[in-house]
């Protein structure tokens, strides 16, 4: 099993009917890399000084 | 513990409720689920529609948008901070799940607030805490396997191949990964396996058995929500790290990275993901699902809180064995003592009893068997079934305990016998137990005397902003 495995999970944004942004990747990973959060927030068009952070400390994931 | 209390007025396009804005000098944050948002004051002072919205004071499809205005509601739906409108007409099953998207990050956030996890973590948490934490994991791995069968087996044909081979990677993962071996818990394997399960350990089982049986999008939803969470592994290592620190556990948790890894391998969260298709069901049926999945996340929260009700002092150790309830003696309690929202939903519990009956009925082989059942049907026939989800969820929880005893008929009776010593329901005692006899099934009614102390007290309520 490859350490690097990572679940590549879609999440789908869309900022006004018939104009979804989708993006596709490691979402686990999204809050911990501050380049791609930007690069969502770019895409989205938010306002300039638009922050997004992380406020939720994960413990542990939900067996299956 | 979420809590989810229904309002009359729930407005699509607001704010929910519990999302947290604090208006500050260098601007507004905006914390739910597992994002906070900070929008910058000067662009606020700029965009009363905005601030209107976060104020609470409109909702959004009356703001009038700017691009960088529409933007920011669409950054806020995202994360969750708005109740979507009702479901109308047909959805597609992917239109469900991104609607599901938008809701699970508060689900996680709302689960890993749990007081539990610091406790554990620090080491403050007693062993005892500890070791049921560790079991309540081993029983919702056991539930896997089991639960996927029954899609296998009961599920849409469509979907049974794809859960059969679910069903084959799933049920052994309790044995090999979950299962508590740890010279450092000191607990014999034999009374690890029959640990009772905790109430909310078995309202969920419960729950998601019977979803495997009629409603297999819950159940999708929720098979779902649970492997979605492997996207946390990092933190979860961090975590078992330090609570192996706490406890002096060693490697403990090493068959547990493994799992997480298995199901990153297996890509268990893309496999259930892709059964969202663009199949259509019609929008009641898709809320319904909606708040079933969301009482299988309330169990899973209700379980921790049960957790921390295993608090012992120190290193004491006390496991919840199956001799230990049956010599608890039945504790009776009137009606008088149920909650408001227990009272509304009595009618509920009347119709779960006569519908099992029915169930109890078709399991039956031996005489006293069906007799009681049918006795207990015929009785309770003329009672209304309701057509809407009760109230609270612990309502779906005796339900569906119910249910699940139905297939030993002689147990349900059992059951039946003592839900009618806690509330009033038409059943003839003395019929019960004269066929009954010695057969006492204490710890199942036990188990059940659980669930109904949880559903007397209910206080929460199916949310129906989903």
């Amino acid at each position: 099993m490859s350490k690097d495995t990572r679940e590549e999970i879609e999440i789908s944004i869309a900022r006004a009917p018939g104009e979804p942004i989708q993006i596709k990747g490691d979402l686990g990973g999204l809050h911990r890399d501050d380049a791609k959060l930007q690069q969502l927030l770019d895409l989205l068009g938010v306002p300039k000084g638009t922050e997004v952070r992380v406020s939720s400390r994960i413990s542990s994931v939900i067996v299956r | 513990m979420p809590d989810q209390r229904a309002t009359d007025g729930v407005r699509a396009g607001a704010l929910r409720e519990d999302v947290r804005v604090t208006f500050g000098r260098d601007g507004v944050r905006v914390a739910h689920g597992l994002w906070e948002v900070k929008l910058p004051a000067d662009w606020l002072s700029n965009h009363a529609d905005i601030e209107a919205l976060l104020r609470g004071d409109s909702t959004h499809p009356d703001v009038v948008s700017d691009p960088e205005s529409s933007a920011v509601i669409a950054l806020l739906d995202a994360q969750g901070c708005i109740i979507p409108r009702p479901l109308t007409g047909s959805v597609s099953l992917c239109a469900l799940r991104e609607r599901f998207d938008r809701t699970r990050g508060a689900w996680y956030a709302a689960y890993n607030a749990h007081p539990l996890w610091d406790r554990l973590r620090s080491g403050r948490a007693s062993r005892n805490e500890l070791l049921a934490y560790l079991v309540h994991n081993y029983h919702v791995s056991r539930t896997a396997g089991a639960v996927a069968a029954r899609m296998a087996s009961r599920g849409p044909l469509e979907w049974r191949p794809f859960f059969a081979e679910d069903a084959r990677e799933e049920y052994w993962h309790c044995n090999a990964y979950y299962f508590v071996q740890s010279a450092a818990l000191g607990c014999p394997d034999d009374r690890i396996k029959a640990y009772v399960p905790l109430p909310g350990s078995t309202a969920f089982e419960q729950h998601t058995q019977q979803l495997a049986e009629h409603d297999a999008i819950a159940h999708l939803l929720v098979a779902y929500f649970q492997e979605s969470s492997v996207m946390f592994r990092d933190a979860a290592t961090e975590f078992y790290d330090e609570v192996s620190r706490a406890y002096q556990l060693d490697d403990f948790f090493r068959p547990w990275r493994e799992h997480i890894g298995i199901d990153l391998a297996e890509q268990h969260a893309a496999g259930l993901a892709a059964l969202f298709t663009d199949r259509v069901v019609d929008a009641e049926s898709a809320a319904r699902s909606l708040a079933l999945a969301w009482t299988a996340f309330f169990f899973l929260c209700a379980s921790l809180d049960d957790v921390l009700g295993q608090a012992q002092p120190g290193d004491t150790i006390v496991l919840r064995d199956p001799e230990s309830f049956a010599t608890t003696a039945v504790r009776e309690r009137p009606d008088s003592d149920l909650s408001a929202i227990a009272r509304h939903d009595l009618p509920h519990i009347v119709a779960a009893v006569c519908r099992t009956a029915l169930l109890a009925l078709g399991c039956g082989r031996e005489h006293d068997e069906i007799m009681i059942a049918g006795r207990v049907h015929e009785r309770l026939a003329g009672a209304p079934q309701p057509d809407v989800l009760p109230a609270s969820p612990w309502t779906l929880a005796i339900g569906n305990l119910l249910a699940e005893s139905a297939a030993r008929p002689l147990e349900w009776a059992a059951l039946i016998a003592y839900l009618s010593r806690r509330i009033d329901v038409d059943v003839d005692r003395d019929e019960l137990a004269r066929r009954l006899g010695a057969a006492p099934f204490a710890v199942e009614c036990a188990r059940f005397g659980e669930l109904l102390d949880r559903w007397a007290a209910s206080s929460v309520v199916l949310p129906r902003d989903l």
